[in-house]
């Protein structure tokens, strides 16, 4: 075995992201391009497993590279590829090298045989990840970074704490099936569930990604999210709990996509609404549904890149991205309007492109194991994306009214990733197959049979049918340029305020006191005075017979209390 | 909150011939209103010659995906409509000290 082929997938490709930096014009560009081909021919010749590493005492195993890791690798190297692609006339070397480590970082990630080895890439990929928010080099984009950059470690710490409680209780730090109940896999658990935006713990992700550069939020909707889902998936497969929350986070960010004004925030939800899909399907942990599960991760990964790329050329060539802002683009960026269109029928789930065929592996698992209330949700949450990935996306930034914006047509290299990203919706949804090829567990499963495509496209139809009419009859609500406040408010508004409530507080309680001490201190400094300074008692000279007859009372006094003492002792 | 004039979430679309005039929003309502029948008699056919297998015994009703999908979305506009009254602000809320 070769000393590269020793190391994990990503290894590579972060090695060759920091020369980046050193490069210039063409060299730069085909570097940028071959990297992913050379990480994935990495990849295509992995051993099973590399040879363990003793670090301070703990074996260490940097690379198990079995068909759940493979299967991720393969559509994270896409991935990065297409990314690369789209940002190659981007004249930010920094960028570049950021997306490449990110991706790379990610990528070996999936590859780690223990916790730590998780733990080290999980918080690479938060730290290389946050460039491409300050990337954009605006206030927001500050501010949004540190608040991403806080939860990500977080997370990472999170992780390593479980991984240590893990290790004191089963001795082992290997990074298989994990007990939720225990308190080390409880960690963990939520440490996977910041990252993979669970209900309550989502809003990292529409606060930063949307601050994120054009080309950033393209490398960020592909990894992070799609490494915690590979993580849940290796570590808690099966997990009931997952059912429920997968379903809460397909079902609430569809209502807020439906009034949020920001294109690429209403992605973010959907995202968030997507990965509640795969959550499910993890839950639900049946063979069917664990590839279901990475088949969808699969099919997202380049659709949501599509989709994000399409309004990333719309930003860049319009210069805002609020739906209330655009219209009417179809005339100058029609490449861009049909390669987003192909985005969002594929994550519609329209028959012949790729979100169709990925989908349902979970819904029918879904259904097999008698999830009926998890199911039905899931069914109306279908409807949700048409709404607002199908229909919102396009029809509002292509369409919708002529809003008098005349650019020019997204560049070249930007329309060739968009391109590339298209085809692959097609060629998954036509050829289902190549992708259950490579799915962690073998698929008997036809999604082509009459009633499931004819019961698709009544569901989609009529949806989009109530959506035209609500629109129509003016229902549906006017796009506005507004803030929504999501969970990001308690940290963003409720937490500020509630530390400055409380150093009010503190302020005034300590004025208070000093007030308080300062009145007593005056009033014994004036009780001293008036006692000794004339006329006070202790303030004028005594006459010579006060002072025998005051020394006399003492006398007796103290005569008194021997005498006593000694009668009592008798 | 500052609203786009001519905004198209009003449903206001210019009287051109584009796409994006009113009246290739008409057509597009007439075209789905036929893909959708289409689609029902389709499901019709499905259910006549007893080829629908669905997990539950709704899949198999007649329509019951057309009606899932537009009940869903209706309600998860009205839902929507619902939310904003709750949860929107003015576009600088956050910047605003």
């Amino acid at each position: 075995m070769s000393a590269i082929s020793a190391l994990p997938p990503g290894t590579l490709l972060i090695a060759g992201a920091l020369l980046l930096p050193l490069l210039r014009g063409a060299a730069l560009k085909a570097w940028l391009l071959a990297l992913p081909l050379l990480s994935f021919a990495h990849q295509l010749q992995a051993p099973e497993a590399g040879p363990p590493l003793q670090f301070f005492g703990l074996e260490l195993v940097l690379l198990r590279a079995d068909p759940l890791a493979l299967a991720f690798g393969v559509v994270f190297h896409l991935a990065a590829l297409i990314a690369a692609l789209y940002a190659l006339q981007l004249q930010d070397r920094m960028q570049h090298a950021a997306g490449l480590l990110y991706a790379g970082a990610a990528i070996a990630a999936l590859f780690a045989g223990d916790l730590i080895t998780l733990f080290i890439f999980w918080e690479f990929t938060a730290l290389a990840s946050v460039l491409l928010i300050w990337a954009r080099r605006s206030e927001r984009a500050r501010h949004a970074g540190l608040r991403y950059l806080v939860v990500q470690v977080g997370s990472g710490v999170l992780l390593l704490a479980g991984a240590a409680l893990h290790y004191r209780a089963t001795g082992s730090l290997a990074f298989g099936a994990l007990a939720p109940q225990s308190p080390g896999g409880a960690l963990i658990l939520l440490a996977f569930g910041v990252k993979a935006a669970f209900p309550l713990l989502h809003n990292w992700l529409q606060d930063a990604y949307p601050e994120a550069t054009v080309t950033g939020t393209v490398f960020l909707s592909a990894f992070t999210t799609k490494l915690a889902i590979y993580a849940l998936a290796r570590g808690f497969a099966g997990t009931e709990l997952l059912i429920p929350i997968g379903v809460t986070m397909t079902f609430f960010p569809i209502f807020y996509a439906v009034v949020e004004n920001d294109m690429r925030r209403v992605l973010a939800y959907s995202l968030n609404n997507q990965l509640g899909y795969m959550v499910v399907g993890i839950g639900v942990g049946t063979p069917l549904a664990l590839s279901g599960t990475v088949a969808h991760a699969f099919s997202h990964i380049i659709y949501k890149s599509l989709l994000f790329m399409a309004m990333g050329a719309v930003l860049l060539r319009v210069g805002r991205i609020g739906a209330s802002q655009l219209g009417g683009l179809y005339r100058s960026m029609p490449w861009t309007t049909a390669f987003c269109i192909v985005g969002a029928v594929s994550i519609s789930g329209l028959p012949l492109f790729s979100g169709f065929i990925s989908k349902s592996l979970i819904l029918s698992a879904a259904a097999e194991q008698h999830h009926t209330v998890a199911w039905a949700m899931l069914i109306i949450a279908s409807a949700g994306v048409l709404k607002h990935s199908g229909i919102k996306i396009p029809y509002f930034a292509f369409f919708a009214h002529d809003s008098g914006l005349r650019v020019r047509e997204a560049p070249l290299p930007m329309l060739i990733a968009m391109g590339a990203a298209a085809t692959a919706c097609l060629v998954i949804g036509v050829w289902p197959q190549l992708l259950y090829d490579i799915l962690p567990h073998p698929v008997n499963y036809e999604p082509y049979t009459a009633a499931h495509v004819i019961g698709q496209l009544q569901l989609l139809l009529f949806a989009a049918l109530a959506f035209a009419l609500l629109l129509r009859f003016r229902i549906y609500p006017p796009e506005l340029r507004a803030t929504n406040l999501d969970t990001d408010w308690l940290y963003r508004r409720a937490l500020p305020a509630a530390i400055r409530a409380a150093a009010r507080a503190q302020r005034r309680l300590r004025a208070a006191a000093q007030t308080r001490a300062a009145r007593l201190g005056h009033a014994l400094i004036a009780w001293l005075r008036r006692h000794h300074t004339p006329p006070g008692l202790l303030g004028e000279p005594w006459s010579a017979g006060a002072t025998a007859l005051w020394a006399a009372l003492l006398l007796a006094a103290s005569l008194l209390l021997f005498y006593l003492r000694t009668a009592a002792a008798g | 909150m500052q609203q786009h004039s001519g905004n198209g979430g009003n449903g206001e679309q210019g009287a051109g011939g584009g796409l994006d005039s009113r009246r290739a929003g008409d057509w597009a309502i007439r075209l789905l209103c036929a893909a959708c029948l289409l689609v029902l008699l389709l499901d019709g056919l499905l259910h006549l010659f007893h080829a629908k297998h669905g997990h539950f015994a709704a899949e198999n009703w007649f329509g019951f995906y057309g009606a899932a999908g537009a009940l869903s979305i209706c309600g998860i506009v009205l839902g929507g409509r619902w939310l904003r009254r709750l949860v929107m602000r003015d576009e600088d809320y956050y910047e605003r000290d």
